[in-house]
Order: structure tokens, then C-alpha cells, then sequence
């Protein structure tokens, strides 16, 4: 079930309606999952039990590890609930890559091996729920929070449908507070919700899934286009999964807030940035702010010496690549971007830092940023590494073989206007200013006309948001 | 990655309110204005989106030649037209039917759904091509030019074509047939509700992200009935002129359309027009030493638009192009029966058969006569 689908709609309504119909939190709360694992089985109930599974082991172990009476067992308990997540994670996600990767460098190396898969299919939000559950015991076993006792709450926390399947990775820390008091409607920003799930969906189904056949088109056969195709689909690609993605989060944090909770923000106008440290820190901000303390952190982040800090900044963007999937594409995306970060932070530490940039030369700064961030996006969306090359290659170099273009119908002239809301949607908080100075006549004439223009601006046919297979 | 900030809050904060039954009645209110907002957006986007002028569906082309390719090389009689023929003609069953009647006939079904007579010489033009035998080309006049809504932007446009459905069905059931006008008696009130709630609600253009298929046989998005109805030429424009202002404007925009997407660009778009079309397309069945014949497939009274083709094609042309007008309730009755139409103007699988035993005796004589 998608969010611009009609059934989402219809099923939201139901359950928005009979959520704030109930007063009791508690039963509020049971409502909340059972609309969750309702959400999550209409793609397949099969995999509930993988949820389960992570909720209940997560519960356990962040009791056991708040009474361990020593540092030992603590530790003990946190790594059962590493070793089941991750393995979890492995078997669905990774085995597959791994043994075939490892077949593959033996045959290399002279040594005949055959290797066996299994036949299983990737089960949605497994990287997005994982993660958000070891925060959890991991939190715990940081003493950052306090162990629940309430089964319910943790499993809300888990499944919280609006985000479970594509994010934001929400923290423990962040949600479960927000369970234990009762949601009032009456502060809920129903206005600036509505906007902003408007605002998704526009950039889904409007944008992104209007580019999607242009960039599926040159993707799918880059050897028959000519340079500026090629141009114009990593570009438009680069347009694509912005859109897809943050459109997926602008959606997620509205329909939380129509129901009282408050998620985090995971884009801030990434393309924007000046430097490539600066785009993860606009970027899929949940799962680079994730990677950072739980991973970068953990692996002693800047505290060991400049080599192990770049060493580290390597190994959390091979791991976050690893993330996305399961190929060498997405490994080398990460490996472009922690080169990318590396490089940068040895800049900074030849030029003086600190001082702020000249108007222009942040022009500057912000395409070249955004040039590199193209460049690994190409190995995020080939299909294999041939393609990726061949791409790549044109990218830096221009001199196309193929000869082919692609329409560009009225996109051309629309890019600058799109940028230019963008940015002004960034620079000023719109979302504030509708709910407090719009008033409800004037918002509900507005939104009937933008609906109006959002459902002729959607293509027929769904196209799933391009992270749900990760 | 070092020093990553901690985000600000996507959603501003908002003072409590307490919740009270005029709070109620104005969140009513909001839903019922933003309803409003939303249809009266509708109508302007409907008036506005443009139309353009569809092509051809070449795949199905070549599914086409692929198929009759390997059927054999020569054949009695291909028919060639849109949907109607499409779902009417069942070859099998006429050279069946034929055969009991003493006569060997082989036909062929070249019907694709809309297939306009500019795109039927195309056609004709790759069937010469392909080397394939053809004694008799029997084509359906389908006097469309332009085809809306199966296009990019059309498709957008579908969702927002609204009260012309409603408006459509309401005045033609007075000049429907007995037996379909029954049937839309029957299920008025259901097609009503059906069509407001499809088209104005917005639930039709949902259900049709969400079942997003173009098989009619579904009927789940477009209801036989209700898509039956176009406007395409002046005479059922004249009455829509008549019965709603805003029409005038649509009907309008379309003609005008139609006009640039004919042959020759001043052409009025009448029977007239049509007519020498119909003489066009088989002097070039006749260019290839093939025999042309027309066939006009059933179809219900009032869907008006081609009869005065037919009524002009059968009073001066049947003696040089032979006619097969089966779209004579009052000849042929049991075809009529509204038991054998899938919609207004298509036949069913039954249909189908009782259409081949009436067809293959007129195919037989056609076939002694050539």
C-alpha cells in the first residue's frame, strides 16, 4: 500500500477517524498497531513475523540489559539482539550478494566453487526497521534511555506504519516519549500537514514519477544515446529520487503529525549544499545522523588521529552504500562519497576553515557538490557496473557513441521555476505561515484547487517509491 | 559526518484549542468548501487541458501482421475497423457458418480498437508490404480523425471529462433503442451514482490509478453506456449545443481539432467529408488489385454520427462498393436483442455468432460476385 495510492487514503480516513474517536492512549495506541501491521500486511503478511520477531528480541534485550547485573552481560544482550537483526538483515538482504561475490572472486583465483542462493524475496523496510530497533537497544545499553516495559509501546515504536517501510529511521528517544502522553487534535497543525502531504505527493507522483520513464528510457539502454541524453537523464535522475524519496518523507511526517506524532526531518534541500559533508548532513539526515553515532561514533569517529578518522569515514560510507543493497553499484557509490568526504576534510585542513564563502564561489561550490553527487548517482541507478562506467564516463569526459535524445516536453521550462519553489520553500517556513496566518476558508479552497492539479499532473500507474527496496 | 546538526522540526507548533462542536461544524465546513474548490478546479482543467492527436497503437499493428502472417498467406476477406469489428467479427465462426452453407471462404480479423480510416490505408499500405494474399478488404468507415483520451495528456484529461458523461447519458436515453433504453432504465440510477462518483469525486480517475488497465471487459472504468457517447460530429454537436451552454465551447475546441488532424487541414469534418474519405480508402484497396467492401457493424440508434454516411454510402455507392449495412435494427432484430451487446456499441461473444450466420451469406455472394 502506497501513500498516493486511493486505498491509502481510505484507509488512513478510517483510521484517523476512529483514532482521535477514541480518548483512552492506551487503546489509541493498539489501534495505532494494529493499523500498522494491517499496513505492512497488505504488501505481504508472511513477513509480520520478521517484525515480530525484531520487536519482541529488542523488548528482551533492552530489559536484560538495563537489570545485567554486569557490564559482561549487558554487553551479552546487546550482541543477541545485534547478532538477530543483522542476521536477519544478512539472510534477507546480503547472503545472496555475499555468496555469489565469494564464488565469484574464488573462481578467479582458479578455485572451482559453486554457490547457492536463497530463493526468497527482499521484505520491505527491513534496513529501515532494523536500524530503527537496534537505536534502541543500543540507546539502552548507552543508558541514553531508559529499557520500556510496555510490550505495546515498543511494538508501536517499530511499526509505526507512516514511517515503517521508507523512514525516517526515527530514534527511541524521539518517539517513545511522544506514547507516553495523549495526543490532543486541537494541537495538531492539521494545515500545515495537509500542505506538506500535498507537498509529497506533488513531488512523487508530479515530479518524480513524470521523470521516471526519461531516465528509465537512457538507463536502460545508455549505449544508444547521444551526450546531452545522457546528461539530461543523470540530471533528471539526480531530480528523481529527491523527489521520490523526500516526497516519501514529506508524507511520512504528515500523516504522523495528522495523528499526533512528530517525526523527524530527513531533507533539507541536500542539493543545496556546498561540500559533500554538508550534503550528508541534508541528505537522508536519519539515517547519515544514524550512521554517525552508531557506526562512525562507534568505530572511535575523529578521536583516533586524522589516518583511522578517514579510515572510518570510509568504512561508514562503504556500509551505508552496502545499505541501499545488495551490489557492487551501491558499494561504490558509498566508496565515491566517503572518497568524496575524505577528500574534503583534508581540504579543510590545508585552507583556512571558518571563514565564510563569497556568493559566487558558493555558486561554485554547490555545482561542483552537486556535479559529484551526480557522478555517484550514476552507480546508484545503472544497472550494472558496465553501464555505470559507460555513463560515467560521458559524464566527466562528454563523447557519447549513441546518437538517441529524449523528449523534453515542458520539463525544460519548468526545471527553474521547480528549483526556484524549492528553494524558497527551504529558505522560508512555509508550513509555519500556512498554519498561522491562512485562514480555513481560504486553505480549503486552495486545497481543493491544488488537488485538483496534483491528480492532473499523475501519470496512470504506480510506480513504487524507489526506497522501499531498501 | 562529524559535526552533522541536529535537524529543525518539520511541523511548526500549535497552541491547544479546546474542542468544541463549532470547531466541529467548521472542520465540516472546510471539507465541504475544499470539496467544492476541488470540482470547480476540475471543470476549469477539464476546459483546458489540450488534446492532441493520438497515434496509431503500433504495437497492436504489429501483433496484427505477426498473427495473420502466420495464419496462411491468402485469404477470402479481411476486415478491417475499429473495436467493433474487433469484438464483432469472429472469423472462425464465418467460415464455419459459410461453409455449411456450401461456400469455402477464409476470413480474417484486422480490427483494432479505434482504428480510424486514415490509419486503416496505413494498414493496407503494410498489409500490400507483407506479400499476403488478399482477395476482398472489408472495412468499417470509422469516421473518427482524432481519438481523445488514450494519449499522455489526454489521459490526465479523462479524469476531469466529466459532466459530458452524466449530461450524455441523461439526454440519450431518449434516443436510445427500446431494448438498450430499457436496460438504462434499469440500471439508472446506478449509472448516475456511478458517474458522479467516478467523475466528480475524483473516485473514477482513483480506482483507475488503482486498477490501472484499459480492458473494458472490467467495466470498472469506464462504463459501457456512459463511453459510448462523443460528440464528433456537427449534428450531434447541434444538439449539445441546444441542451448545454458550456458544451458549445468543448464542442468547439474538439471540432476545431478534428479539423486540423484531417486530411486536408480546411476540410469540414462532415459526412460529406467522410464520404469521399470512404471513396479514398478504397480506390487504394482497388490501387492494390483488391476488392474493397464496406461493412457498418451494429451498433445502437442513437449513436447518430454515422448515419448519414451510411444512408449517403448505401444511396449512391453500392453498385461500384458493396455495402454490408448490419447496423439495421429493423432487418436484423435478433441482433439487436440487447443480450448480445457487451456495451452500447459493442457485440458480445453471442453477438459475435448470430453476426457471422447472418454475415456468411451475404460473404458467399460477395465471394460468387468477385
Amino acid at each position: 500500500m502506497l501513500f498516493t495510492e486511493p486505498r491509502f487514503f481510505i484507509f488512513f480516513a478510517v483510521i484517523a477517524i476512529i483514532y482521535w474517536s477514541i480518548k483512552s492512549n492506551l487503546y489509541r495506541k493498539l489501534v495505532l498497531l494494529v493499523a500498522s501491521y494491517a499496513f505492512y500486511a497488505a504488501w505481504d503478511y508472511r513477513f509480520l513475523s520478521l517484525i515480530l520477531l525484531s520487536t519482541i528480541v529488542d523488548y528482551t534485550a533492552a530489559i536484560r540489559i538495563e537489570k545485567a547485573a554486569s557490564q559482561k552481560h549487558r554487553t551479552r544482550w546487546l550482541i543477541l539482539s545485534l547478532v538477530v537483526n543483522l542476521g536477519v538483515l544478512f539472510a534477507f538482504k546480503y547472503f545472496n550478494f555475499f555468496s555469489q561475490s565469494l564464488s565469484e572472486l574464488m573462481n578467479f583465483l582458479g578455485i572451482e566453487v559453486s554457490y547457492n542462493t536463497l530463493n526468497i524475496i527482499l521484505p520491505v523496510g527491513i534496513s529501515f526497521y532494523t536500524f530503527q530497533t537496534l537505536s534502541y537497544t543500543i540507546d539502552v545499553y548507552r543508558k541514553h534511555i531508559e529499557a520500556r516495559s510496555s510490550l505495546l509501546d515498543i511494538s508501536v515504536f517499530v511499526a509505526f506504519f507512516p514511517q515503517l517501510v521508507a523512514g525516517p529511521i526515527v530514534r527511541a528517544v524521539e518517539f517513545l516519549p511522544q506514547l507516553d502522553t495523549v495526543r490532543h487534535f486541537s494541537k495538531v497543525p492539521v494545515k500545515a500537514c495537509m500542505t506538506l502531504f500535498l507537498i509529497g505527493y506533488i513531488k512523487k507522483a508530479g515530479i518524480s514519477d513524470n521523470i521516471a520513464p526519461y531516465v528509465d528510457m537512457v538507463f536502460g539502454n545508455p549505449q544508444l544515446y547521444g551526450t546531452a541524453a545522457i546528461y539530461s537523464a543523470v540530471l533528471l535522475y539526480a531530480a528523481q529520487i529527491y523527489c521520490d524519496f523526500s516526497g516519501y518523507s514529506d508524507m511520512a511526517i504528515a500523516i504522523a503529525g495528522l495523528l499526533g506524532y512528530r517525526l523527524p526531518l530527513n531533507f533539507a534541500a541536500p542539493y543545496f549544499s556546498r561540500n559533500l559533508s554538508e550534503f550528508w548532513r541534508r541528505w537522508h539526515i536519519t539515517l547519515s545522523s544514524w550512521l554517525r553515532d552508531y557506526l562512525y561514533i562507534s568505530l572511535g569517529g575523529n578521536r583516533l588521529g586524522e589516518r583511522k578518522t578517514y579510515r572510518n569515514l570510509m568504512l561508514t560510507m562503504l556500509l551505508g552504500g552496502l545499505w541501499h543493497g545488495a551490489s557492487w553499484n551501491f558499494v561504490t557509490w558509498g566508496a565515491l562519497h566517503g572518497s568524496g568526504l575524505s577528500v574534503h576534510r583534508f581540504s579543510q585542513r590545508i585552507h583556512a576553515t571558518g571563514r565564510s564563502l563569497k556568493f559566487y564561489s558558493g555558486v561554485i561550490s554547490v555545482a561542483v557538490t552537486f556535479y559529484f553527487v551526480c557522478l555517484a548517482w550514476i552507480f546508484f541507478r545503472a544497472q550494472d557496473m558496465k553501464d555505470s562506467l559507460l555513463i560515467a564516463k560521458v559524464w566527466l569526459f562528454g563523447g557519447a557513441t549513441g546518437s538517441g535524445t529524449i523528449p523534453y516536453g515542458d520539463w525544460v521550462y519548468l526545471a527553474p521555476i521547480i528549483i526556484l519553489l524549492h528553494w524558497l520553500f527551504y529558505k522560508i517556513d512555509i508550513l509555519s505561515w500556512i498554519e498561522e496566518h491562512v485562514s480555513w476558508p481560504g486553505f480549503s479552497i486552495a486545497y481543493g484547487i491544488l488537488i485538483a492539479i496534483s491528480i492532473a499532473l499523475t501519470p496512470v500507474g504506480y510506480r513504487p517509491f524507489i526506497y522501499f527496496q531498501f | 559526518m562529524g559535526n552533522i546538526q541536529q535537524p529543525r522540526q518539520p511541523l511548526p507548533n500549535v497552541r491547544g484549542k479546546n474542542k468544541t462542536r463549532r470547531n466541529h461544524l467548521k472542520g465540516f465546513a472546510a471539507v465541504l468548501v475544499a470539496i467544492s474548490s476541488f470540482l470547480l478546479a476540475s471543470q476549469f482543467i477539464c476546459f483546458n487541458l489540450p488534446k492532441s492527436v493520438s497515434t496509431l497503437d503500433l504495437p497492436a499493428l504489429d501483433r496484427k501482421l505477426e498473427d495473420i502472417k502466420k495464419q496462411g498467406s491468402n485469404f477470402d476477406f479481411v476486415f478491417l475497423g475499429s473495436s467493433r469489428v474487433f469484438r464483432g467479427i469472429n472469423p472462425a465462426e464465418i467460415d464455419a457458418q459459410a461453409s455449411k452453407q456450401g461456400c469455402i471462404i477464409k476470413t480474417y480479423n484486422f480490427g483494432i480498437a479505434g482504428l480510424s480510416m486514415l490509419e486503416q490505408k496505413y494498414i493496407l499500405e503494410r498489409l500490400h508490404e507483407s506479400g499476403i494474399g488478399i482477395d476482398t478488404v472489408v472495412f468499417e468507415p470509422y469516421s473518427v480523425t482524432l481519438r481523445d483520451f488514450d494519449n499522455y495528456i489526454s489521459d490526465r484529461r479523462r479524469f476531469f471529462y466529466n459532466w459530458g458523461n452524466l449530461a450524455g447519458l441523461l439526454l440519450d436515453q431518449n434516443t436510445m433503442p427500446d431494448n438498450i433504453k430499457r436496460k438504462v432504465r434499469r440500471e439508472r440510477l446506478s449509472y448516475l451514482l456511478y458517474a458522479f462518483m467516478r467523475e466528480q469525486t475524483g473516485v473514477g480517475r482513483l480506482s483507475y490509478l488503482l486498477f490501472p488497465t484499459q480492458s473494458t471487459s472490467r467495466g470498472t472504468w469506464d462504463s459501457p453506456i456512459l463511453r459510448g457517447y462523443r460528440p464528433l460530429d456537427e449534428e450531434s454537436a447541434k444538439k449539445f449545443i441546444m441542451r448545454k451552454r458550456h458544451f458549445v465551447r468543448h464542442v468547439g475546441k474538439f471540432q476545431e481539432e478534428v479539423k486540423k488532424a484531417a486530411i486536408n487541414p480546411g476540410a469540414r469534418i462532415s459526412s460529406g467529408n467522410r464520404f469521399e474519405l470512404v471513396l479514398d480508402v478504397a480506390d487504394t484497396i482497388r490501387d492494390m488489385k483488391i476488392e474493397p467492401a464496406v461493412i457498418f457493424m451494429p451498433k445502437p440508434a442513437y449513436i447518430r454520427h454515422s448515419r448519414n454516411l451510411e444512408d449517403r454510402l448505401t444511396s449512391k455507392t453500392t453498385e461500384v462498393l458493396p455495402i454490408i449495412n448490419m447496423n439495421k435494427p429493423e432487418y436484423y432484430s435478433d441482433l439487436f436483442k440487447t443480450d448480445n451487446f457487451f456495451d452500447s456499441s459493442h457485440l458480445n461473444a453471442h453477438g459475435a455468432m448470430v453476426l457471422a450466420g447472418l454475415l456468411a451469406p451475404r460473404l458467399c455472394a460477395l465471394q460468387a460476385r468477385n
